[in-house]
């Protein structure tokens, strides 16, 4: 599972990954009990402060969606609060809409828009 | 300049060594097409330079870690005394090796704002060998239980001997430092790479990771060195003989030994000093015609286990870091680490 953050954007990176794992916990990508890789890890990957992914981190364990211990590391809590369907629904409109103006924007053939948005969802 | 055989054979004794030695440090240079082979990488020509860039990299830090460490082992060997030198050179050598191995892994300059990291969890436990813990830890419990024994076993004062031993006990501290090392090798930046550039980049660093696990079985093994020459030094009598006859025993570790004889006397006197472990000087005069020396005598079987324990510490530490150079020849254990 890929994590993204752009460091240019106004949303905070810390936010931007507690916003994704969120998502990802929420929507059942992220089962309970998996691990999340260590802080410096993240960190060193996303060329990021490790303060940062502390902080997410930090925060995610606020709302119940992980559990950090010492020797275990960061899991995903045994029963992360669910994200309704509903928000799911409307978090994917909204996605596929900035998608398709985008495709149109670029004039691009909307069959091959649709054949690279399914070869990287198969990956 | 004409050179008889005696010459000759200083100078092949001093040469061969040190070529050994510049043999063993430049040795083992790696070759990033075999290192794709034995992993079984795509050879694409991007992944032979990073390859090939990050192999040698590794070779000359490592090369420049253990010299510099093999100096400065030496260097605080002889300080504390001459035979410890060789314990110290290897302790300095291998734990250069780890230091310069772990120096070599660095994460790549973020190329733009948009960045990618997977939430796999990189392991250490994937890529060192199967056995690492159960051999790193063993070592460590051989070197702590087997210098604690020679300490209790030990005659003489216990300060002089725990000093001794201290060094020993001290080369334990190196699994700590060897697990942050591969740690951190492990949990350094990807940077943006595709997926057969991630098992490329997996394979390079479970190579690091399995140097620095040698290099830290060496450390523990130059304990045990350490531990037996420790042994051998507190479980040793000097005894002092007149002719072939051993007139008396000096108690075990004693120090400043020295043997003084007034030849105008008739027959001759000769004063025999010596500092006893707890510091106490004590002498002792003795008249012979015949010559006065000091002698060596075990004063147990732990004197022989001394020994050959020292010998099995510098065999299996050589070997360790022979082991750690050659680190990049073996296949990575866990190949499938990309996919996850």
């Amino acid at each position: 599972m890929i994590l993204s953050v752009d460091a240019a954007a106004a949303t905070p990176p810390y936010e931007q990954i507690r916003a994704q794992i969120s998502r990802m916990v929420g929507g059942g990508v992220l089962v309970p009990g998996a691990r999340l890789p260590t802080i410096q890890q993240l960190a060193n990957d996303l060329a990021l402060a490790p303060g940062t992914v502390a902080r997410a981190y930090k925060e995610l364990e606020r709302d119940g969606v992980v559990v950090s211990r010492r020797r275990a590391g960061t899991t995903v809590a045994a029963a992360p609060p669910k994200v309704p369907a509903r928000e799911i629904r409307e978090e994917l409109d909204a996605a596929v809409e900035r998608f398709a103006l985008e495709v149109r924007q670029l004039g691009a053939d909307p069959d091959d828009a649709l054949g690279r948005v399914r070869r990287l969802l198969e990956a | 300049m004409n050179l008889g055989a005696p010459e000759l054979l200083i100078l092949a004794t001093t040469l061969i060594p040190l070529v050994l030695v510049a043999i063993a440090l430049t040795g083992n240079r790696p070759r990033a097409d075999r290192f794709c082979r034995i992993n079984a990488l795509p050879e694409r020509p991007a992944d032979v330079a990073v390859v090939h860039a990050v192999l040698r990299r590794t070779w000359v830090s490592r090369v420049a870690g253990g010299a510099t460490g093999l100096t400065l082992g030496v260097v605080s060997g002889i300080k504390i005394g001459g035979a410890f030198a060789i314990g110290g050179a290897g302790v300095g050598l291998l734990v250069g090796t780890m230091l310069g191995i772990a120096v070599a892994t660095r994460t790549p300059r973020a190329a733009s704002d948009l960045r990618h990291a997977s939430l796999a969890v990189r392991n250490p436990s994937d890529y060192r060998p199967r056995s690492a813990i159960r051999v790193t830890v063993g070592l460590a419990v051989i070197v702590i239980g087997y210098a604690t024994f020679a300490i209790l076993t030990a005659p003489g004062s216990l300060g002089v001997t725990v000093v001794i031993f201290g060094l020993a006990f001290a080369t334990v501290l190196a699994v700590p430092l060897g697990g942050y090392l591969q740690r951190r090798t492990v949990e350094v930046g990807r940077g943006e790479i595709d997926d057969p550039g991630i098992r490329v980049d997996d394979a390079l660093r479970a190579a690091s990771v399995r140097g620095i696990h040698y290099a830290t079985v060496g450390v523990l093994l130059c304990g045990l060195l350490l531990a037996g020459y420790g042994t051998a030094l507190t479980q040793g009598v000097t005894t002092v003989r007149v002719g072939d006859r051993t007139v008396a025993h000096l108690p075990p570790a004693s120090e400043h030994t020295t043997i003084t004889p007034n030849l105008s006397a008739d027959p001759t006197v000769w004063y025999i000093a010596w500092t006893e472990p707890g510091g106490v000087t004590k002498s002792r005069r003795i008249a012979s015609t015949e010559t006065v020396a000091f002698g060596t005598l075990a004063a147990g079987p732990l004197l022989a286990i001394g020994f050959w324990t020292s010998v099995v510490g510098l065999i299996g530490a050589l070997v360790a870091w022979s082991m750690s150079a050659k680190a990049w020849k073996h296949p990575q254990r866990v190949p499938e680490l990309a996919a996850a």
